[in-house]
């Protein structure tokens, strides 16, 4: 079982001139994976939270998270109980907030596995994004720095295809969803197989994940496949596993734009228009 | 009780029978908004949303909401009285699911909850029980040293966001900080700016309260005060000051005996430029009242108060008050020695009613890299004083004024502290021993080569070896490195 961690965070935009605009409220979602055994509210959620605030803007807060636990079943997620929390962790005035929308992105590798993990942080201060890349003063990069440090150090990761199992050649397809591999693939009976780069005998694409009903080697019987679907030689199956994976380090990748959806916390009348 | 996160409320349906062989074993339900100061459920439960669920991956039906009945969405306003916050039976149902058999036969529902989730009234006339006296709770009022430990990195910076929050009104961040904040039971109360008078944040608890203040909130409202105090400080017996402050004052105390605290138990006030010449009118006040009562303050870019009646009740306070180094505001109104020049310029503006004004005391200068020094203020720039006066009495606005705004304020603390955590936690009985990393140092007339240690306290300048945390330094000159706790006197 895991355990996903979805930070919740708002915002409420702090017009310059209050006679030309008003504040507007919004709120966005970051999510990451963890073992089961992490507490829901425990050191490694707040310490992140708090990382995380640490280079948001005053006018935006970390307002808490919500933990789902998930079984993982082959390559599925089964849906456990969930629990919210309400938390505090407010941004620092030292970075100023222009449009919450500029994200960063980074790019992840894990824990002794090929997978790269691409995720995003919202509301970078922008002061610190230069001709559309990111720029970050001493501050930012210190705090950027203990984020993605905390993540790593608190083993956190994400949910990845298992890119180990073997990848095996496709011979042929033939009705009635026999798959026909080169080598033994590790597959067997209700396992799911993955196809890759297969094209039918029209050149369409064949991809997804199916089930395999029943193995005589080197043919397959697969089900959720078209039956009259044919086709020859090319691709690859794969058994077809989803596993969690620890962030072993986090690069920064590139400055990119993520929507702000509409606020958690409901509006709360208006705001006071102008103060000196 | 809350469960889940939304931006929109709707109605589905759960699957929440964990031996239910039958798939229209379905229970129905529906979201609404929760008050804000609402709990959440303290445990692991299967009445949250599919819309947070990982699309990436296929996820199969378990408990919880079905994941393929339409949504339709609802307001979420909820008509008529809240069931009570409690969860009803063990967590462990809510957690892996309930047996059909135990499940609730709903009897007579009220707004739309069986009856039983409602702590019935006691009747009109039945008489209240019998409340003991509270004992003296010294984790209350732990609490509150802990909230006005004026002189912390964090709880400075605290202060600062609350009035930053309350200057846009944000009611529910405000009471949800501070309701994490307290250990002990304390009521928070957000009251509304109303005309001239600022917008007040209350903390009221049997053994303290604590009272907060934003500030000028337009510039109709700065050019006020800026005119009446032309005229100098005004008797309001045993002080002068501002009628406007002393309203405001009066305004801040009105709603603390609102909230039933008629007696003198200790009292913490925070406040930003206006609001903070209402609250240390106010600890005058309450200092004059009674010379015995715990009566502390935290005030950033507060203008001179009162006259050296009202700084003197202040000095047998407990405070500080920031002053950013270009904040223009805690330069006003002019004194003795600014106003020697205005006169020429202004001959109306009478020499002796200007003089009048005085600093508060324990006035603290906060550098644009948040460094303190103590003392007051620079002379304020002639030219600055005489431009915005110019562009007063001409009717004009004046602009933002550098360095004033409360976010300017907690930007300087932070760089003070850039480690310091949130939310607060410190625990100022621990002080002594643990003092917090890099918070509340203050450097008085630090030389070059100085930095602050935890809780250090150097006195004097010169090129020395920084003082571990706890150090006390009086002097300058080369010195050795002080041992924690260590007190030094000379060079």
């Amino acid at each position: 079982m895991v355990k996903h961690f979805s930070l919740k965070f708002n915002v409420t935009t702090t017009p310059e001139n209050r006679r030309d605009a008003s504040p507007h409220s919004g709120s966005w979602s970051e999510g990451y994976w963890a073992p089961d055994e992490y507490a829901t509210d425990g050191s490694v959620v707040n310490d992140i939270a708090n990382r995380r605030a640490g280079f948001l803007p005053a006018q935006a807060s970390v307002i808490g998270w919500r933990v789902q636990q998930y079984t993982i079943s082959q390559n599925k997620l089964l849906p456990g109980g969930s629990q919210t929390f309400k938390k505090r962790f407010p941004g620092i005035a030292n970075f100023s907030l222009d449009a919450p929308q500029v994200s960063l992105q980074y790019s992840a590798s894990v824990v002794a596995r090929s997978n790269t993990i691409r995720f995003t942080t919202r509301c970078i201060p922008d002061d610190n994004v230069v001709g559309g890349e990111l720029s970050a003063g001493t501050l930012l990069f210190a705090r950027l720095n203990a984020y993605r440090l905390a993540l790593v150090t608190g083993a956190v990761g994400g949910i990845v295809r298992d890119l180990s199992q073997p990848s095996v050649r496709v011979l042929r397809i033939q009705a009635g969803g026999l798959v026909i591999l080169a080598a033994g693939s590790g597959l067997v009976a209700d396992d799911y197989m993955r196809l890759n780069r297969v094209r039918d005998a029209q050149g369409n694409p064949v991809s997804g994940a199916f089930r395999v009903s029943s193995i005589n080697f080197p043919v397959y019987t697969v089900l959720g496949l078209d039956p009259t679907l044919t086709a020859g030689e090319g691709g690859t199956a794969r058994k077809d596993l989803v596993v969690f994976a620890a962030f072993s380090s986090i690069n920064n990748d590139r400055v990119v734009v993520r929507k702000i959806g509409a606020p958690f916390e409901r509006y709360r009348g208006r705001r006071s228009r102008r103060r000196a | 009780m809350t469960v889940a996160w939304l931006r929109h409320c709707y109605e589905s349906r759960w699957f929440l029978f964990r031996d239910a062989d039958n798939p229209n074993t379905w229970t129905k339900g529906r979201y609404y908004f929760s008050p804000p100061d609402s709990l959440h459920y303290p445990g692991f439960h299967h009445w949250g949303s599919r819309d947070w669920y990982d699309r990436n991956w296929e996820n199969v039906q378990g408990l919880g909401e079905d994941l393929h009945f339409p949504h339709r969405h609802v307001s979420g306003e909820f008509d008529g009285q809240l069931p009570e916050q409690r969860p009803s039976g063990p967590l462990k149902c809510a957690a892996g699911g309930e047996l059909i058999s135990e499940a609730a036969q709903p009897g007579e529902l009220f707004n739309g909850y069986p009856a039983e989730c409602y702590i019935p009234a006691p009747p009109a006339d039945a008489l209240p029980p019998p409340q003991p006296e509270p004992p003296p709770s010294f984790a209350a009022l732990a609490d509150f040293d802990r909230a006005s430990a004026f002189f912390r990195c964090q709880v400075q910076r605290l202060w600062a966001r609350i009035i930053d929050w309350l200057y846009i009104d944000d009611a529910g961040s405000i009471t949800s900080t501070l309701n994490d904040f307290f250990a002990q039971p304390a009521t928070v109360q957000v009251h509304a700016a109303q005309g001239n008078l600022p917008a007040i944040v209350l903390v009221i608890n049997p053994h303290y309260v604590i009272a907060v203040c934003d500030g000028t909130r337009n510039f109709q409202h700065l050019a006020l005060q800026a005119f009446t105090s032309l005229g100098g400080p005004v008797d309001a017996g045993p002080y002068s000051t501002i009628p406007l402050w002393q309203t405001a004052s009066q305004w801040v105390h009105d709603k603390i005996v609102a909230a039933g605290v008629n007696d003198t138990r200790p009292v913490f006030f925070a406040g930003h430029s206006y609001g903070a010449a209402a609250v240390l009118v106010l600890a005058a006040r309450y200092r004059f009242w009674s010379a015995t009562r715990v009566v502390k303050y935290l005030t950033f870019g507060t203008p001179k108060v009162g006259d050296s009646r009202l700084v003197e009740l202040l000095g047998r306070c407990d405070g500080v008050s920031l002053a950013n180094h270009n904040d223009a505001v805690c330069s006003v109104p002019p004194d003795r020695l600014t106003s020697a020049a205005l006169v020429l310029v202004f001959p109306l503006i009478a020499f002796n009613l200007l003089a009048e004004w005085q600093r508060p005391p324990a006035m603290t200068m906060q550098a644009n890299d948040g460094t303190l020094t103590p003392g007051p203020s620079m002379l304020l720039d002639f030219g600055a004083l005489f431009g915005m006066l110019t562009t007063i009495v001409a009717g004009g606005e004046v602009g933002p004024i550098l360095g004033h705004p409360i976010g300017e304020y907690e930007r300087r603390i932070s760089l003070r502290c850039p480690d310091a955590g949130w939310p607060v936690s410190i625990e100022v009985l621990d002080d002594l021993e643990e003092p917090d990393e890099l918070g509340g140092g203050l450097v008085f007339a630090g030389g070059p080569g100085n930095w602050i240690g935890s809780g250090t306290l150097l006195l004097g300048g010169g090129d020395r070896t920084p003082a571990p945390d706890g150090g006390i330094l009086f002097g300058g000159g080369d010195s050795p490195p002080v041992p924690n706790g260590g007190l030094i006197f000379g060079g």
